[in-house]
């Protein structure tokens, strides 16, 4: 390397060569200096130059040669394979020739000593050649060498240090008999004595669908109190900070340039056509660009959108990654994937079809700064924050009457039972999507259970169970609910499949797990990741038992207990009133009127979750592991005519 | 120095505050002119404007006649309305409360719906529950037909004209200060067919699910309300399937395979949910009715059902109605005459006319066709002899049911406001010379006219509603014979102790005129409680209400029973008496 060469600036060395002019060069410092970052990156960010012509520059100040590693692969195969892949993309330089005991790395960092010791660090180094090579190249390099055990390490990494907590084993001898034995006992009750099995079905499906909905209103009740109590914490954070002279907004605003890289997960598979969206959703991100990380997780055999998402020429913060194909080709997998290759210090997963509102990204770092703050100055004891969710909403909630439901439905899940689940300190079942995490923690947690297909709520139970905290921030992403009858309930197959497994993964031994848990973890767990499916599996029979009631048809001789009757009625009634006004007011206050007033038809929503839950069932004993997609775009002609109401603006 | 200080700057607000008024003035006149403008915009997607405003001006109307109707006492006047209160509260309120209350002489769902009005006592017996349910089906009814006639693509004239034919119809307001069970019908009536004509025009197609709760719940509302609400069911199918029909229309070389596979049948097949929600109502009051009474047709053919009560009716041949279709439509055309008003019936048939001649088969037609359903069904019911109107035109003159020509409201509002629009629209067209402002004064003026006509006919009923309109005349009829004697005489009589009555007999239905709770009556309601109070009256009852006529068709059973049993009855005495009926008090001095 000529040390000359090393000292002029990659802008001049651009503007010499013709690549760039002043005004972009002076553009592209302001940003600079905004943001925080390297000068070259906000050039090619910008546009003014492209990721080749950047690195041939940059080989010029280096002044090393440039090597395209796509034509001329590492054959430095033994030291890709005997590192961690991560290791070497998270440096930037792979090798990539061994000769003598010299070491050739194609690096697409600058060549500091820093960087040369790490390689001669390597065994039986002697020396290192440098060569330059784009960082794409390097990721290509690390994901080809490292295939195999990136393979293992996405898919079943988990499952052989952690077997207790992947569902890879599936339902375990016991908890198989269990229900086995239960059913066996109710048939064997009817057989010996019809009335009184009638009697004690109707009991237990009554008992069964009153915990669960009693469970929900009673967390969602706890919303408003929330929300009157952050109202009053505010008010009473901003007089106390007038009082001391401070400004009135808190927390500030960040500075573009202390912002960290945050990394955003998009997993695509089989819609070609959403790539665009994706990429113009995201682009209205409250972040800036040079701090982003979007990284599109496209599966090996998907060719169709693999050839979609490159001719779209994603902007150059967007990186397309094919995950390698393997079993189970799941959402979780792929999210793995690229949490391997994550930059940032914070990842967050988005679907598709997602509009996250600009905020959300500054809100999650607020969250997680009150908390940091919170442990250093208040509470040290206070649980350490490592994720925040962020609500859920439907931009297409007025599509029709399925959107509808589905819209209250989540308006009642995201908007007042999750909060009240988080002010009560119970462990919070993450949504498939917008929920944030900070990378190093996830990836010590193990990340996502491949093998589980609602991989989320079990990793916010798993989050819980390690003592740390799972929050939830006031912002928003707008989806697109499933307007389909068919593919809704696939979708809610899989949903209440993933419930029954994580159920089943967590309570394998059950006296471990209560000690690592405590009351609040077997609250949720039995309330709602088990109660949940059993709640609808038992649904039309409780349903039925209160209609027959209700038409006026008699018994049938049988003879419940004093009150039995009218209580299992009352339970029934009661329970679906509650319900139906909780969740109404919910989608009140985030759709309008018009779309509350559908609770009213939750009964009969809760028929398709019934059929849904049969069905998880048997797949659950059949195909634990197949994941049923939901198709997206189904709506895509329909824009919402419905204003949605976003949290109020950051200060 | 505050006087000082002060006056200059009430001098200088002053100024500011007048700009200030006048600044809101001019834009609440904005607004209010934006407003007006809206509603003669066609529609597009869900909102129809002024929706909001015409179902809160119904329903203050409503409200006022409820209170002109509460000071009056007449929307207690008609029997049945008696009837419908003491069903909806004995469901929570008797000696055994339950659903099988219910009864199968009516069908149930205006008792259901009346629950929550007539659980207070004071409501209840003063029928205002049941008045404040009316006002709110009178505002349902005026918001679907102004967004039925929107939806039509009927411009503002047209959407106003026809909810005003609701709100200048004293009948109709009446019948909504009542608990008669029109006011549900013709609510549901409104709603079925709004929500059919907006997935009929929705541009984009209106899912089952959609169309299952915007069409298919008020039908099946109107199903468990009125018979009339079963042949909207069927019309709806009918209605639907010549939707899709026209939607999907006429681009084949085979249409008859075509419009069998590919349009009929999807055309049944997509509404599935929409036809759902009312066939799923039957099947309730059908296993109801086999629950209770082990007979899943016992409110087609039980005792109290209309085909047994008319079965006297037509063995004494006075039913002339009964295969006769002239007289049929003559007595059902009188009724209707004289119930909507001579202005309503010519220009809403006029409209409808204009519209057939004009567009044939288009959606417009087909849906006030559907609304027609209601005067086909009563026009055929009185020909099969199911129902019986007698009126100034019918065999015997009387006054009976003559409100059952209240129900084909809808159709006429609407074919008035098509009688205005297209008239509007071809005056608006034709004589150019006039300009753009008299063009568009040509073009309010048939509108101004049925406005002013519908208004003058209001004043004419109003002036004397009691002999103008039917509908108040036979409700006052029923007062006429109620036997207020032995009403009052129990009010203020009573102090304690169970009531033996028989509320189906006739001049029976006072219950709610007494104000006693239901559970004071031993009534055939309460089944073996009113059996064991027949076989031991003093045991059960201190008072005994009786209707002593045998010239009638249904002799009061109490009575009856009294009357083979005398020595039970021994130790009553006449307390009050009211014609034929008899209010029995227990001798307080006997052993």
């Amino acid at each position: 390397m000529n040390e000359n060469a090393v000292h002029r600036r990659i802008g001049d060395i651009l503007l010499d060569a013709g690549l760039v002019t002043q005004e972009q060069i002076d553009a592209a410092v302001q940003r600079q200096r905004r943001e925080g970052g390297l000068l070259g990156k906000h050039l090619i960010l910008s546009g003014a130059v492209s990721r080749r012509d950047m690195y041939r520059a940059l080989a010029e100040q280096w002044d090393v040669p440039l090597v395209d590693l796509l034509s001329q692969p590492s054959n430095a195969n033994d030291y890709l394979l005997s590192v961690d892949p991560r290791r070497f993309a998270d440096a930037g330089w792979v090798p990539w020739r061994i000769h003598d005991g010299t070491l050739t790395i194609a690096t697409s960092v600058a060549p500091t000593q820093e960087v040369l010791d790490q390689a001669l660090s390597l065994p039986g180094v002697e020396a290192v050649d440098v060569r330059a090579t784009t960082d794409w190249d390097v990721l290509r390099t690390v994901q080809n060498a490292g295939r195999e055990r990136l393979l293992y390490r996405i898919t079943d990494q988990m499952a052989d240090t952690t077997p207790e907590a992947s569902a890879r084993s599936g339902v375990i001898r016991w908890q198989r008999m269990v229900p086995v034995a239960f059913l066996l006992l109710i048939l064997a009750a009817y057989v010996v004595d019809p009335p009184v099995a009638v009697v004690v079905t109707f009991c237990i499906v009554n008992v069964l669908f009153v915990v669960n909905i009693v469970f929900k209103v009673l967390a969602g009740l706890r919303a408003p109190y929330r929300l009157r109590q952050k109202r009053r914490w505010r008010k009473a954070v901003v007089a106390e900070r007038a009082r001391r002279g401070a400004p009135a907004a808190w927390p500030r605003r960040i500075p573009d340039d202390e912002l960290p890289v945050y990394t955003i997960l998009v997993p695509v598979y089989d819609e070609a056509e959403v790539v665009p969206k994706v990429i113009a959703n995201l682009d209205q991100l409250d972040y800036p660009k040079s701090k982003l990380d979007v990284m599109i997780l496209l599966e090996e055999n998907d060719t169709r959108t693999i050839e979609a998402a490159k001719a779209t020429r994603p902007p150059e913060y967007v990186r397309i990654v094919v995950v390698p194909e393997g079993h189970p080709q799941t959402k979780p997998r792929a999210c793995n994937y690229g949490l391997e290759f994550a930059r940032g210090d914070y990842v967050v997963i988005f679907d598709a079809e997602d509009r996250p509102h600009p905020d959300q990204l500054r809100r999650a770092i607020d969250a997680f700064e009150m908390n940091r703050l919170m442990r250093k100055y208040v509470d040290p004891d206070t649980p350490r924050l490592v994720c925040v969710q962020a609500s859920l909403m439907y931009f297409n909630a007025e599509y029709n009457l399925l959107t509808r439901m589905f819209a209250i439905e989540y308006a009642h899940w995201f908007d007042a039972m999750l909060p009240g689940l988080d002010d009560s300190g119970l462990p919070l079942p993450l949504g498939g999507t917008s929920n944030h995490f900070e990378t190093r923690t996830l990836r010590a947690l193990g990340a996502w259970d491949p093998y589980n297909v609602t991989e989320d709520a079990d990793l916010g139970l798993r989050i819980a169970s390690q003592g740390f905290a799972v929050g939830t921030i006031e912002t928003a992403t707008e989806e697109e609910a499933c307007s389909a009858v068919s593919a809704w309930i696939r979708q809610r197959t899989r949903w209440i499949k993933g419930y029954m497994i994580t159920a089943s993964v967590n309570t394998r031994h059950l006296g471990r797990w209560y000690r690592s848990n405590g009351i609040g973890g077997l609250i949720t767990m039995a309330c709602l990741v088990l109660g949940t499916p059993l709640a609808f599996l038992s649904y039309p029979f409780s349903l039925l038992f209160t209609v027959l009631t209700y038409v006026g048809v008699k018994t049938g001789g049988l003879h419940f207990p004093p009150g039995a009757l009218q209580a299992g009625v009352i339970m029934m009634v009661a329970g679906n009133t509650a319900m139906i006004l909780s969740s109404a007011v919910a989608a009140w206050l985030r759709y309008n009127w018009r779309v509350a007033m559908f609770a009213f038809l939750n009964p009969v929503y809760w028929l398709l979750h019934s059929v849904a839950a049969w069905r998880a069932a048997y797949q659950l004993v059949v195909d634990p592991f197949t994941w049923e997609k939901t198709p997206h775009g189904l709506t895509a002609d329909y824009e919402s005519t419905h204003e949605l109401r976003g949290y109020p603006p950051m200060p | 120095m505050s006087t000082a200080t002060g006056r200059p700057r009430a001098r200088s607000r002053a100024p500011m505050a007048l700009e200030r008024g006048r600044r809101d003035i001019r834009r609440l006149l904005a607004r209010l002119g934006a407003f007006w403008r809206s509603l003669d915009q066609p529609v597009v997607g869900r909102r129809v404007p002024g929706s909001a405003v015409v179902g809160l001006t119904g329903l203050m109307l409503s409200l006022v006649a409820a209170l002109l109707a509460y000071r009056t006492g007449s929307n207690t006047w008609y029997a049945d309305s008696l009837s419908h209160l003491t069903i909806a509260r004995r469901i929570f309120d008797s000696q055994a409360p339950g659903f099988q209350q219910l009864g199968t002489v009516w069908l149930p769902l205006p008792h259901l719906l009346l629950i929550p009005f007539v659980a207070n006592l004071w409501m209840w017996s003063s029928g205002v529950g049941a008045s404040l349910l009316g006002a709110g089906c009178a505002a349902a009814t005026a918001t679907a037909v102004y967004r039925i006639a929107a939806r039509l693509g009927f411009g503002r004239a047209g959407r106003l004209v026809a909810v005003l034919v609701l709100w200048t119809n004293v009948s109709y307001l009446y019948i909504c200060t009542t608990a008669l069970t029109e006011p549900v019908l013709i609510a549901a009536f409104a709603c079925t067919i709004a929500g059919l004509v907006h997935w009929a025009t929705a541009a984009r197609p209106m899912s089952g699910g959609e169309l299952a709760v915007f069409a298919g719940l008020p039908a099946m509302v109107a199903m468990l309300s009125r018979y009339e609400g079963w042949v909207l069911v069927v019309s709806m199918v009918v209605y639907i399937a010549a939707v899709e029909y026209r939607r999907m229309g006429g681009r084949t070389q085979h249409p008859w395979r075509f419009i069998a596979l590919h349009r009929i049948l999807p055309a049944l097949a997509a509404p599935a949910f929409g036809v759902l929600c009312p066939f799923v109502g039957v099947g309730w009051w059908l296993a109801y009715n086999y629950a209770i009474y082990h007979d899943p047709l016992e409110f087609m053919t039980g005792p109290y059902s209309a085909l047994r009560q008319q079965a006297d009716d037509i063995a004494r041949g006075i039913v002339t109605t009964k295969g006769n279709l002239g007289i049929s439509l003559t007595v059902y055309d009188w009724s209707l005459w004289e119930i909507l008003g001579g202005v309503v019936v010519v220009a809403g048939a006029l409209g409808f006319l204009l519209l057939f001649f004009t567009e044939g088969l288009s959606i417009r037609v087909l849906t006030l066709g559907l609304a027609f359903s209601t005067y086909v069904f009563m026009v055929a019911s009185l020909y099969l002899g199911q129902t019986v109107i007698w009126n100034d035109h019918s065999m015997p003159p009387s006054l009976w049911n003559v409100r059952f020509a209240v129900s084909p409201i809808v159709f006429f509002a609407l074919g008035t406001a098509a009688f205005v629009d297209r008239l509007g629209g071809w005056l608006r067209r034709t004589p150019r010379s006039a300009g753009a402002p008299g063009r568009r004064l040509l073009a309010a003026g048939p509108a101004v006219v049925v406005a002013l006509a519908l208004l003058a006919q209001f004043g004419w009923w109003a002036r004397d509603p009691g002999t103008r309109s039917p509908v108040v005349a036979e409700g006052h009829l029923s007062l006429v014979l109620r036997p207020t004697k032995v009403i009052d005489y129990l009010r203020r009589h009573y102090d304690g102790g169970h009531i033996l009555m028989n509320e189906s007999a006739p001049r029976n239905a006072i219950i709610p005129l007494v104000g006693l709770p239901n559970r004071d009556y031993w009534d055939v309601s309460t089944g073996a409680g009113y059996d064991a109070a027949l076989k031991s009256p003093t045991t059960h009852a201190t008072w005994i209400v009786v209707n002593t006529s045998l010239h009638t068709d249904y002799p009061d059973p109490v009575y009856l029973y009294m009357r083979q049993h005398r020595e039970l009855f021994a130790n009553y005495d006449i307390v009050a008496k009211d014609g034929s009926e008899v209010l029995y008090h227990l001798d307080r001095w006997t052993p």
